[in-house]
């Protein structure tokens, strides 16, 4: 009988509740995203809490490096043989994991995603389709990242489609124009495993083949370059290339300048040691090779990863903004609720006399009152469901917390209609009396 | 046998300046099976004594017996006498529109725990009673007047109510219809059911056992 009483309750007043509908799913759907990106970042902090708060972290680069002493180096008919030679020896050591993540962007021609994935999208959104054109072919530059072989172990990679890149993956032989890439989770419904791309890598063209898609929530930490901590970087809407070795020389001046390029970027990296033994043994090495290979010298910078930046890059600077249209627009459904329901109450007056005439007791009442305001949210949050599922794309993955809290949320809404309804008399309801 | 018994029964609505006290000390006995007519001008505590009688408001001072027992004043016993004790049935007919004579008259029963079964029976043995049953399924926003009366009093009758309460059950009819609703009370009435009536017709409430004549929210 009560479940019949809210449905015809639900029925009433029409307007106001699809009205009341819409303005509940759009503040859920703000809620839960605001939940989801709290409730990632939480999972993330205890991720990585666990993964790197027991190693140290410190930063080699050739930042403060003087110019001439790089002109001079490359000037050198084997600086590049020698910077190969000192990357292959410092990067395979079971000591340590030195490895890079560079972001670079990536230029893809025909590109089939949405704005959010390029470059530049969240900082410059004016500017962010910087298409270049190369030889005759057009080019769309993309969000990517460029990271070496210990990186999928430093930071716990997992493919949900395809596989991770191996070995061979991250060597590019003479006469090689296809590479194996890994895509961010927001690709899934895009690209599939086995897609082939025309890409450009540092003006190299070459053809980017799909390996497998990333789990949801990847992501890795970049240096803020500011001193202001290091952030997450989440990679769902990132493409992921393998930071090549080239295992040839160069057949001309072009190529040439590719591979000097890659190799100078990866003397620039981050090395993870479990203690300060594994790092002076890094840093002798690392010294000794630099002296064998006579290359130039580098900073080592201890990053003493205690500011991580919870959120992530994409979200950051809307997060507090995010939160407080949320809990603004949360207040004002439960405000619409409260105002809808009381008019209901009134427009019901004549039905809640009738029931409670031929033996409905008054709290089974209220409970119907509570049980439409529970069925108000749960519609609500189907509502909101599927617009998350339309807007986000499964990026934002709608929160069975939030569902239970959005139930919780709106009965506080209840308080004003259920104190009128305690006003009412059969009387008044059967008779038409106020 | 004494079936109702009300001693020195108050009731006021609102305080202080704004008080109204539409009954006052008021005391009385009806037997079961007895027929009553309540009369009294507009405002003298007809409906508020009708109300009190069928549990739908409490009571300030005094005591209410029935069957001997006194009334307890929780909302769950309240409920519960409104739906097995008492049949109450008003001018307007307090019916739900867009249900169907059926679902009106099932009501009451929604509230027991009879079975789907049980309670198919009941409503149609009632319904054919009032002779209504050819009309179960048609909403009560498209029936007539005496129609909607008459599914009002088989509501009232479905969980097998002793006391019938009716305020100015036929205020709204015409005089054919207003002939056969009060015909359906009498019936009711030879059968053994104690029925109230609340009327302004004197020739309506010629036609009951005892007239109890209230003014002022004092019975005279």
């Amino acid at each position: 009988m009560i479940l019949q009483q809210v449905r015809r309750s639900i029925g009433k007043s029409g307007v106001f509740t699809v009205l009341l509908l819409v303005q509940l799913s759009l503040a859920f759907l703000v809620c839960n995203t605001v939940l989801h990106t709290s409730l990632q970042a939480a999972e993330s902090r205890k991720q990585f809490d666990k993964n790197y708060h027991q190693k140290q972290y410190y930063r080699v680069t050739d930042d403060l490096m003087d110019e001439d002493m790089e002109y001079r180096f490359w000037e050198s008919e084997d600086s590049l043989l020698r910077i190969k030679n000192y990357d292959k020896e410092l990067s395979k050591d079971r000591h340590y994991n030195f490895y890079q993540v560079i972001f670079q962007q990536l230029g893809i021609e025909d590109f089939q995603g949405p704005e959010q994935f390029y470059e530049l999208y969240e900082k410059e959104p004016d500017v962010h389709r910087s298409d270049f054109t190369l030889g005759s072919k057009k080019y769309n530059v993309v969000k990517n990242v460029m990271i070496s072989r210990g990186v999928m172990k430093e930071f716990g990679f997992h493919v949900c489609q395809g596989e991770l890149l191996k070995g061979k993956d991250f060597v590019l032989s003479e006469g090689q124009t296809r590479i194996p890439i890994l895509l961010g989770y927001g690709y899934r419904d895009i690209y599939q495993v086995g897609d082939v791309l025309q890409g450009e890598y540092y003006s190299k063209p070459l053809e980017l083949v799909v390996a497998g898609i990333l789990d949801q929530d990847t992501g890795v930490i970049q240096d803020s370059n500011n001193d202001s901590g290091e952030y997450l970087v989440y990679l769902d809407r990132m493409m992921v290339t393998p930071m090549l070795d080239c295992s040839y020389e160069p057949p001309d001046e072009e190529d040439r300048s590719f591979q000097q390029t890659l190799y100078l970027m990866k003397t620039n990296g981050t090395v993870s040691v479990q203690n300060e033994n594994s790092f002076y043994y890094f840093l002798n090495k690392m010294n000794d090779l630099r002296q064998k290979y006579d290359i130039f010298e580098f900073n080592v910078i201890n990053e003493p990863m205690l500011s991580i930046e919870l959120l992530s890059m994409n979200l950051k600077d809307g997060f507090w903004i995010l939160l407080s249209v949320a809990i603004l627009a949360l207040l004002f459904s439960i405000l619409s609720m409260s105002v809808v329901l009381s008019c209901k109450i009134v427009e019901n007056r004549r039905d809640y006399g009738i029931v409670r005439l031929v033996g409905c007791s008054k709290p089974a009442l209220y409970f119907s009152i509570l049980l439409e305001a529970v069925v108000l949210a749960v519609i609500g949050n189907g509502v909101a469901f599927l617009m998350n599922a339309a807007i986000f794309n499964g990026m934002v993955s709608y929160r069975w917390e939030w569902f239970l809290l959005s139930v919780g949320f709106v009965l506080p809404g209840c308080i004003g209609p259920i104190n009128e309804l305690s006003k009412e008399t059969i009387d008044s309801g059967i008779r038409g009396k106020n | 046998m004494v079936q109702i018994k009300l001693e020195g029964i108050s009731k006021t609505y609102g305080k202080n300046q704004a008080a109204v006290h539409a009954l006052k000390n008021v005391t009385l006995q009806i037997e079961k099976g007895e027929s009553v007519a309540v009369m009294g001008r507009s405002g003298s505590g007809k409906s508020t004594l009708l109300n009190v009688l069928g549990g739908l408001t409490t009571i300030d001072h005094g005591r209410y017996y029935f069957d001997g027992e006194q009334l307890k004043t929780t909302e769950k016993e309240m409920c519960r006498f409104r739906n097995r004790k008492i049949g109450f049935i008003v001018q307007n007919y307090a019916l739900l529109n867009d249900k169907t004579i059926y679902e009106n008259v099932e009501l009451p029963l929604r509230f027991t725990k009879q079975g789907r079964k049980r309670r198919m029976e009941k409503v149609g043995s009632i319904l054919e009673e009032v002779g209504l049953l050819d009309k179960k399924d048609r909403l009560t926003s498209e029936i007539s007047g005496g129609e909607c009366q008459r599914t009002a009093i088989a509501r009232a009758l479905v969980n097998d109510a002793s006391v019938i309460l009716a305020d100015e059950p036929t205020g709204a009819l015409d005089e054919t219809t207003e002939k056969t609703i009060m015909q359906l009370f009498g019936r009711l009435n030879r059968e053994g059911k104690t029925v109230v009536i609340v009327t302004h017709d004197p020739d309506i409430a010629s036609l009951q056992d005892r007239i109890i004549r209230i003014r002022d929210g004092e019975v005279i």
